[in-house]
Parts: structure tokens; sequence; C-alpha cells
């Protein structure tokens, strides 16, 4: 029995001046259904790439998919033929982007924009699709949703019009969402209230959840499982406990030491990770990390290290994670 | 809605007014007597001085204004100075219809050709079409219009003969009579609108395609068709509402011209031959008419604005 949704060996190169620039190199990883996957890593590591391949929505070209495969529900997504693939969009597959400002258009009331996918996809006439649209306003928290409806998106604030995608992406009941950073656009104050909604609705629905961010605080509460991306490779997989009690990468110790977390005392000094990501048109050899890493040694620059099995489950990019797990006593 | 559309028409009002008195003092101020213009022997002082009395020229210069304004307010625009003095309405009331269908069909030739092919130019971006209507957009841009007129007349009228070169008919005398005299210089006039039109429908669309809400629509799964003219091109139309309000005056400008080269006697022969006369009530007349058609014009690219976006339709 396969899972929901399998990525495999992903790679995205994307054509630009200065030549071919990988953005995404030999990603894999799994989502089952009813199941909620993170997916981590600081800005430009290509996790949107990642999430736009998956729907075929990469601007092609510049962007092209050089290899790989992705599975969902067993079908073949990137062998589709475009209107296949166009009705498995929105009706199985749902996504919220990260810009709530911007993801609105500003000319059609949010009542159109809410019910058009469910008469696009699921044949509703006007009213049903009205009736839906107020029980799904009414599901992602927004009062008033019938008089919503008539509304327009300037009308809204940054929360709810992001309210108003996860109503959109949910609308079809799809068997997968993916949301690429649904609040980081947002106040700190609503973002926990946004996230709250969005998993609730998901796992009462039974619906796959694909939660793409750079904070890895939020995940430890949403996320069943956590991929941690780093220029364009996935250098860390496993359970969410797992990986963070003993996160087997040191990127993602760095990732750790520089969120606030709940399970350190509190005001412990947040750390950031020195330096800053390669540029993906100039990657160093070997290791994408290693001038960032304090572990790093000869070795580490001269192949890219593949993912080895740390624990069951539990897989790293790292040459040197032994060194790391010894820190952390199990 | 309503509070925005009163402060428009007030606007409009406004500059209305701006207009008039600009017109009105500035005739004044330029040189060039009328009354010299009209009488042979300039050196006789007292007809000059009766002739001046009798237009009331030697009143105040704001009593004139006062009193021609009251008059402009009822609808009379003063009379001719000249021969059986007809008075400016008449003649601007019988050259209008003519200016209005030469710049109404011109509008409507460059909107029917430029929508289509800023449309196919930007989704078929870089496409043989695209280039093809880069060119024609380059070309209807360089051309003058008064030029492409006489190409046309060279061409359809004088070597084909399937089009009549020059004269207006009215449309009372049948459609196709009305419409073939048109048609040329419509085309003349309607061509560099035509290509500013498909160029920023074009480059308005190519950036509204790469907007988030545009794929958000792609990402609900809606046929190609929809994504583009329910959620795309309305969003272009916007920043071309507003062009098309500043070309409209373009194209008049054009009929004015153009109107020569077909000899239609038009607006544009009525102000020309006001000008050449020194006729002021006509000149003053001619354009405070362009004027209120170009800003009524502007009053309605403002309330076409508030159709297509919501945002103005309720602040
Ligand atoms: N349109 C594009 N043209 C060229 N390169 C691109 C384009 N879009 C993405 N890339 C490349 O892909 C890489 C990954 O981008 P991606 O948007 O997936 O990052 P991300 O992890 O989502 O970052 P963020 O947190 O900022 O959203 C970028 O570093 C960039 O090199
Ligand atoms: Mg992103």
């Amino acid at each position: 029995m396969g899972s929901l949704l399998e990525i495999d060996g992903l790679e995205v190169t994307f054509a630009t001046e200065s030549g071919v620039v990988p953005a995404v190199s030999g990603v894999s990883l799994a989502i089952d259904r009813g199941e909620m996957v993170a997916l981590v890593g600081e800005s430009g590591s290509g996790k949107s790439v990642t999430a736009l391949a998956v729907l075929r929505l990469l601007p092609e070209p510049p962007a092209r998919v050089a290899a790989g495969r992705i599975l969902f529900d067993g079908i073949d997504l990137l062998r589709l033929d475009e209107e296949a693939m166009r009705r498995l969009r929105g009706r199985r597959i749902g996504m919220v982007f990260q810009e709530p400002m911007t993801s609105l258009n500003p000319l059609l009331s949010i009542g159109r924009q809410l019910t058009e996918a469910m008469v696009e996809h699921l044949g509703l006439g006007p009213g049903e699709a009205a009736r839906r649209a107020v029980a799904l306003l009414k599901a992602v928290g927004i009062p008033d949703p019938k008089g919503r409806l008539r509304q327009y998106p300037h009308q809204l604030s940054g929360g709810m019009r992001q309210r108003v995608m996860i109503a959109i992406a949910l609308s079809c009941e799809p068997d997968l969402v993916i949301a690429d950073e649904p609040t980081t656009a947002l106040d700190v104050t609503i973002q926990a209230q946004i996230l709250e909604v969005m998993q609730g609705l998901c796992a009462r629905l039974g619906v796959a959840l694909l939660l793409i961010t750079h904070n890895l605080a939020i995940v430890a509460r949403y996320a069943h499982r956590v991929n941690v991306m780093y220029a364009g490779r996935l250098v860390e997989s496993g359970e969410a406990v797992a990986l963070y009690r003993r996160p087997a990468h040191p990127y993602t110790v760095g990732l750790l030491e520089s969120v606030p977390r709940l399970d350190r005392p509190r005001g412990a000094p947040l750390e950031p990770i020195p330096g800053n990501p390669p540029d993906p048109a100039a990657l160093p050899a070997g290791c994408a990390f290693r001038p960032r890493c304090r572990l790093a040694r000869p070795h580490c620059g001269e192949r890219v290290p593949g993912p080895v099995e740390v624990e069951p489950g539990h897989r790293s990019a790292c040459f040197e994670y032994r060194r790391l797990l010894a820190e952390t006593p199990a | 809605m309503s509070r925005y559309l009163l402060r428009r028409t007030i606007g409009a009002l406004v500059v209305m007014w701006a207009v008039a008195t600009l017109v009105f003092f500035m005739l004044r101020i330029v040189p060039g007597d009328p009354v010299g213009a009209m009488l042979f022997d300039a050196g006789d002082a007292e007809a000059v001085e009766a002739l001046r009395r009798k237009l009331g020229l030697d009143q105040p210069i704001w009593v004139q204004y006062g009193k021609w304004f009251w008059a402009v307010l009822q609808g009379d625009l003063g009379n001719s100075i000249y021969g059986s003095r007809v008075p400016v309405s008449q003649l601007v009331m019988e050259a209008l219809p003519r200016t209005l269908s030469l710049a109404g069909l011109a509008f409507l030739l460059a909107i029917l050709i430029a929508v289509p092919a800023g449309l196919i130019a930007a989704t078929k971006r870089n496409s043989a079409a695209d280039h093809a209507v880069t060119l024609f957009a380059f070309l209807g841009l360089s051309m003058p219009d008064f030029w492409v007129g006489i190409l046309l007349i060279i061409v359809f009228a004088a070597n084909l003969q399937w089009l009549p070169a020059i004269g207006y008919v009215p449309l009372s005398e049948g459609f196709w009579p009305w419409l073939s005299h048109l048609l040329l210089p419509a085309v003349a006039v309607g061509t560099a609108f035509s290509a500013i039109i498909a160029r920023m429908i074009r480059s308005a669309m190519l950036e509204v395609l790469r907007t988030d809400y545009v794929r958000v629509a792609r990402a609900k799964g809606l046929p190609r068709a929809v994504v583009i003219f329910r959620h795309a091109f309305p969003n272009a139309l916007v920043p071309v509402v507003t062009v098309i309000g500043i070309a409209f005056a373009l194209l008049m400008a054009g009929a004015v011209v153009v109107e020569n080269v077909f000899a239609i006697k038009g607006l544009g022969r009525v102000l020309i031959q006001g000008i050449l006369n020194r006729d002021y009530p006509v000149v003053q007349g001619a354009i405070l008419v362009v004027s209120a058609i170009f800003v009524f014009s502007n009053l309605l690219v403002d309330l076409l604005y508030a159709v297509i976006d919501p945002r103005i339709r309720y602040a």
C-alpha cells in the first residue's frame, strides 16, 4: 500500500543568466493519508519549488523538472496530461500560499472566489455552492459568513484572508493540502490561531497536510513527521518527536537553537546559525552546509553526503552525524 | 459609489469651467483683432468703433466674460461674426455628429483589434503572433495618422476603388453609405490608438499573469479560459482603462486632423476655419465642445473604473 504522495528523487533546475541553477536536488519524501508532514528550511532552500512541482505550477521555463517522480495516489503526476492535471488541482490537492494579501483576486467577491472551485469540480449549482461556502467560512472561524460572501478582499484583514484561502483549499474536500508558509506574512498573535484552524480542520476531514515553514518551533505541534531542507537537498527527515529529541544533522541543530522552544528554560540564548545559505548558482563542493558547519571535516568537501538511516525512520545526510548524536545521549 | 461619482462629476464641472475661462481669455490675449480682420479698411476709426460696440468689445473684459459665460450656460455660444452670422451652436451641432461618428468608429475598431491582439501576444509570449503584434504596434505608433489616411486613400479608394475617398454621408441615409465613407478615416485615426492599447494590454496581462491570485486560480484547477478571462483580463484592464481615457483625447485630436484629409466637414473643419478667420465665437465654441467631450469621456472612464474595481466602488 503506497503513500498518498510520494516524491522520489525530484530535481528542479532554473535557467538563469548565470547558467542552469539547481533549485531542488534529489528530494524524496512521502505523505500518508491524513498525515501532517512538515517541510522546513531557510529562505531559498527550495521548499516552494518542491510544492509547486507537485501541482505542476512551476513557471516552465525557466523552471524544469530535470528528474524524479511524483506519485499521487498512484498517479504519476509528471506524466499526466495538462487537462487531467487541471482536474486534480483544487479537487484532490488544495494549496494555501504564503501571501494572503495578494492571493485573492481584488476584483472578485469572496463568495465567487470561494465557490468557483466547487462549481467547477463538483458541479454544484450557485445556491448549493453558496450554502457550502457559508459552512466553510464558519468552519475556518470567520464571523458573519453570509455577509462575507458579498465582500471583497480589500475589506478583510490578512488573517481573515488567509482563513478564506484555507476555506478555498478545503472546499472540494481534497485528499491533500499543501500550505506554503501560510502564516509567515501574518501577525505573530494570529499565526497560532490560523495554524490551529488549519490543523484542526485537516484532522477532522482526514485531509493530509504538507506544512511548509522556516520556523521549526511551529512544526513540533502540528506535524507527525519533519523534512529539513538545505540548499535544495533534504538533509534530515524523521518523526517530529525523534528529530526534536535527537537531531542528527548540524543544520537541524542550528535551526533548533535559533528558535524559542517550550522545552527549554525561558531566556535561554537564541543562537542564529552563523553565515548565510549558499548561492544556488555557486554551491560549495561536497556538503552545501560545510562552510557554516562546526563539525566540518576535510572529507565533507569531497562528496555530497547521502541520506543515512540513523535510527528507524530517521535519516540524516551528514557524514559526521555520529559525533552529533554522541553529544545528545539517547 | 455615489460619493465617488459625485466627486468626479464636480471635478469634471470645475475642469469645464476652467477650460471655458481659459479659452475666453486666451483668445483675447493673442494678437489679431477680429474687427481689424472684418473690415477691409481698418483705418476707418469710426467704423471700427461702431463694430466694436456692436460686438460688445468696448465693454470691460470681465463684463464681456460674465455675459459670455451666462450665455454659454444657457447653451448660447454666440454667433459667427461673419456673413449671415450663423449661431455657433448650429455650426457645432452640424459638425459634431461627423466627428463623433469618426472618433467613435475609430475607437471601436481600435479596441476590437487591440484587445485580442494584446491578449494573444501576452498569453503566447515570444510566439510568432506575439512578434507580429509588436511589429504592428511599432508601425502603428510611428506612422502619423494623416499619412496613414493618405496611404489608405491611395490603396483602397484610388487603386482598388473599394471605398469612397472623401466626404461624409449621415447615418440616416443608410448604414453602409455611412460606414463606407467613415471606414478609411476611422482606420487612419484609430491605428496609433490601437497600437497603444494593444501594447498596454500585452504588458498589463504579462504582469497580471505573474500575480499570486492568478497562480491561486490555476491551483484551484480552473480551466485556462476562466483563469484568463475571469481572473487575469479584468485586472489587466484597470491600468488600460486609465490610458483609454487619455488616449481618447488623442483620438479626437486625430479626428480633427484626418477630417481635413478626407474632406469631412466635422469639428476640425469648423475649428480651423474659425481660426483662419479670427472668428473667435466659433473658435471658442468648437474648443469648448471638444473639451466637453473629453471631460465627459473621462467621467465615463471613472464610472467604468467603479464598475470594474470594487476597491473604488466601496471606497
Ligand atoms: N523564478 C525563478 N527564477 C530563478 N530561480 C528561481 C526562481 N524561483 C526559485 N528559484 C530558485 O529556487 C531556489 C529555491 O526557491 P524557493 O522559492 O523554493 O525557496 P523557499 O525555500 O520556498 O524559500 P522561502 O522561504 O523564501 O519561500 C531559490 O534559491 C532560487 O535559486
Ligand atoms: Mg517559499
